[in-house]
């Protein structure tokens, strides 16, 4: 035994593994971590930061870059930003993550414990308190891989058995079955990696994804339409800002002039253009005023800097300027023949495929010309650049689904930016074919924007489909009954949110007040006070209660107790050595 | 004394390597199908709308028929919402009815067995406030947990006669 000691001794992966340095090396990496990490959730997100820093066992390239792009941000030294892409998609791994620092740590810890132990009641506390420790880090691991975080929010006389995960989504197959409802729960993750979906409960079904998108809004085609219309005013409003910031920049200079050469009457008047010039900034301004508003500079211009009409130097004569004022109209007229195509087509609008959307387009030109009063060649010109651009819009967020209520209603999807945020929440859409025992079906829209549960007909067998933020059921019913939110007197400062449940068994039912230090215990669970909601109106109506599974939350309250024995007891054997000694002294 | 062997770079590879394989082992979310059985959801009647709620309403759908027209919206108040008999006073006032007092309020309820004890009915006719027409008014309320629930059918009385089996049927699930 005493060889085997020995060479294991000798061995260098076990000194590797007992050594202080080691010890000491990975607490500076974990300082590094922690330092990055922290520095990375501004860009990546709380969640996706504490995923890719802590809850790896190694960091990524791109989570590390998102680090170092908030530090060199820290010292005001221009960075590239990462993509969306970048964000979503972890790179090559690169660093020790959390839980990899975490594991070495653990083994050093009982390595070290292992070579160096040796029993004694003097350092018997020290033990304890590393057993501790150790408890606490292993405990926090079942804790990351067990806890489930989930939230309710509810209206005043809303009762409800479920609680809806953060993050996480989920696409719903329901089929009823006498009072109750089989649920099988598809995890988004399933349709974002295109997988075939297959399960004995589906009873034949099978879903398969041919799009998704992580975040994008359904769109019906009136929405197409305004879509394109939005685009376009933004485009004239950027055209109409520099207009705006050509205008400041020409009166700043006649100020500058008036300070030099004082008039009172051209102050004044000045005056009065800058309010003007102002109070327009900030309405939805007509082309036309703003050539008012330019001409009346070009005026002052003349007065002040005693320019002549034709000055080149003189604002109403430079070709940039009219070339942005050209642009602005034609953004203009676009978004005018939006609204007529609108107009024209709203009755053919509400169903039908791409080729008949495409034949509406084609048909508009033809029937502008029959409008009353006819339509000059201008804009049967723009109104073929539209025609042109909106086909083509028209065809890149084309679903194509065939069944369901909802693709009838929203036929087209528009991918909206991935959000990080954690307040914001992703809506992923997906379109699906489903089919059964080989026979298709059709294909379905899912959107985590409706809560409009589609019906699919297979036999006499009637399920329903829904892509839904992932539900939590639980084992009882809550329903809220009232809610307070009350303010520190003169302030918007909150003082407490409190909402009043009752918790419903079917052996029991009892009221019970949640407040902001005071949870509800129930089902293995606990309800915290999260968030009031108000209506427009300044009323509290909705209350948010966030809602935690951990199945091992003992483990930390056995790690501190375990820690605390520890420290108790080598303060005692320290304290009981000193006072004999002392007596002994004395004695 | 304590070997002094040092560890070789070879060493320290394989040693982190080894972590890396677990780490990636790790690394992949669970993507796993589940299945759960729960008690089945209550879904109004198909020939009801679902529509925008008015005011303090929680909901509110829209039936329509070929010969007339009706709604169903539910309210919930906090306490006694008002009391009884003020509510079906008010609710008859909106039919041009006379109010009742509480001497002659309970000839105009009735108890609805599927909603407990708490739970009242009443069934007026009267000609609508607002439309000036012939409408009818199914309405019921139902006390209970510190809070009252209101819900109301109204509109043409041949929808309402057609729909009040299934608005009563509905009511036991809905809330």
């Amino acid at each position: 035994m005493a060889l085997i000691m020995n060479a294991l001794k000798a061995n260098p992966v076990y000194q590797f593994f007992t050594s202080l340095r080691l010890t000491v090396t990975l607490l500076l990496i974990s300082l590094v971590i922690i330092f990055f990490g922290t520095l990375a959730q501004e860009p990546m997100g709380l969640n996706i930061a504490v995923e890719r820093y802590f809850k790896s066992f190694f960091i990524d390239a791109h989570a590390a870059e998102a680090g170092w792009f908030m530090l060199l941000k820290l010292f005001q030294v221009e960075g590239t930003p990462l993509t969306p892409e970048q964000i979503i998609n972890p790179g090559l791994p690169i660093f020790p993550g959390g839980y990899l620092i975490g594991t070495l740590l653990l083994i050093n810890l009982g390595v070290a414990y292992y070579d160096r132990f040796e029993w004694s009641a003097k350092k018997a506390g020290i033990y304890l308190t590393h057993i501790g420790i150790v408890t606490l880090l292993i405990g926090q691991v079942f804790t990351d891989l067990l806890q489930e975080e989930s939230f309710v929010h509810m209206e005043r006389g809303d009762r409800r058995n479920y609680t809806v995960s953060f993050d996480d989504n989920e696409l719903a197959l329901m089929l009823p079955i006498g009072a109750s409802n089989r649920v099988v729960s598809v995890p988004e993750q399933m349709l974002k990696d295109k997988l075939n979906i297959q399960h004995p409960d589906l009873a034949g079904l099978t879903v398969e994804t041919k799009q998704y998108w992580r975040n994008a809004r359904p769109m019906t085609v009136s929405q197409l339409i305004d879509l394109d219309r939005d685009e376009q005013q933004a485009l004239r409003q950027a055209k109409v800002d520099q207009v705006f910031a050509v205008i400041q920049t020409r009166i700043t200079a006649l100020e500058e002039r008036l300070q030099k050469s004082p008039h009172p009457e051209n102050r004044k008047a000045l005056t009065t253009l800058k309010g003007r010039v102002f109070q327009q900034r900030a309405e939805a301004i007509e082309l036309r005023t703003l050539a008012d508003l330019l001409g009346r500079v070009g005026q002052m211009e003349m007065e002040i800097l005693g320019l002549g009409e034709s000055d080149q130097q003189l604002i109403i004569n430079q070709k940039n300027l009219r070339d942005m004022l050209v642009a602005a109209r034609t953004f203009d007229d676009q978004r005018t023949i939006g609204d007529l195509f609108k107009g024209a087509v709203k009755d053919n609008l509400a169903e039908g495929t791409l080729e008949e959307f495409n034949e509406h387009a084609d048909n508009f030109v033809p029937t502008l010309r029959n409008f009353p009063g006819g339509a000059g060649d201008k804009m049967i010109e723009s109104a073929g650049k539209f025609i042109v651009r909106i086909k083509h819009r028209a065809e890149k967020f084309h679903t194509g689904t065939t069944k369901g209520r909802l693709g009838d209603y929203f036929r087209f999807v528009q991918p909206l930016a991935p959000a990080f945020d954690q307040n914001d929440r992703n809506q992923p859409v997906a379109v699906l074919e489903i089919s059964h025992k080989g026979e298709p079906l059709g294909t379905w829209l899912a959107s985590c924007t409706s809560e409009f549960q589609q019906s699919i007909s297979v036999g006499d067998q009637k399920w329903k489909l829904i892509l839904r933020p992932k539900r939590h059921y639980l084992g009882f019913h809550l329903t809220l009954v009232n809610l307070k939110w009350e303010k520190y007197r003169g302030t918007e400062i909150p003082k407490n949110f409190q909402s009043r449940v009752i918790v419903e068994r079917s052996s029991e039912s009892r009221p019970v007040d949640i407040s902001m230090n005071e949870p509800l215990r129930e089902g293995g669970q606990t309800f915290y006070q999260y968030q009031m909601n108000q209506d427009q109106l300044g009323a509290t109506v909705q209350t948010v209660l966030q809602v935690v599974k951990n199945p091992n939350w003992r483990t930390a309250y056995i790690g501190c107790l375990i820690v605390a024995l520890g420290l108790i007891y080598q303060f005692l054997f320290h304290l009981i050595g000193f006072a004999r000694k002392r007596k002994k002294v004395n004695g | 004394m304590r070997p002094t062997n040092a560890m070789t770079p070879l060493h320290r590879i394989v040693c982190l390597g080894l972590f890396a394989g677990v780490g990636f082992l790790g690394c992949e979310k669970p993507k796993i199908i589940e299945v759960r059985t729960i008690p089945a959801e209550p879904s109004p009647p198909e020939s009801w709308g679902l529509d925008s709620p008015f005011g303090p309403e929680k909901a509110r759908f829209s039936i329509s028929a070929t010969n007339g027209m009706a709604t169903v919206s539910l309210t919930v108040l906090q306490g006694d919402g008002g009391g009884l008999l003020g509510n079906v006073n008010r609710w008859r006032g909106q039919l041009g009815l006379e109010p009742l007092d509480e001497t002659n309020l309970a000839n105009g309820v009735q108890p609805v067995d599927s909603l407990g004890t708490e739970a009242r009915l009443v069934d007026l006719n009267g000609t609508s406030n607002r439309t000036q027409l012939d409408t009818r008014l199914v309405g019921v309320i139902v006390s209970r947990n510190e809070l009252t629930w209101f819900y109301k059918l109204m509109g043409t009385p041949a929808v309402v006669a057609a729909e009040k089996d299934e608005f009563l049927k509905y009511l036991s699930e809905w809330r």
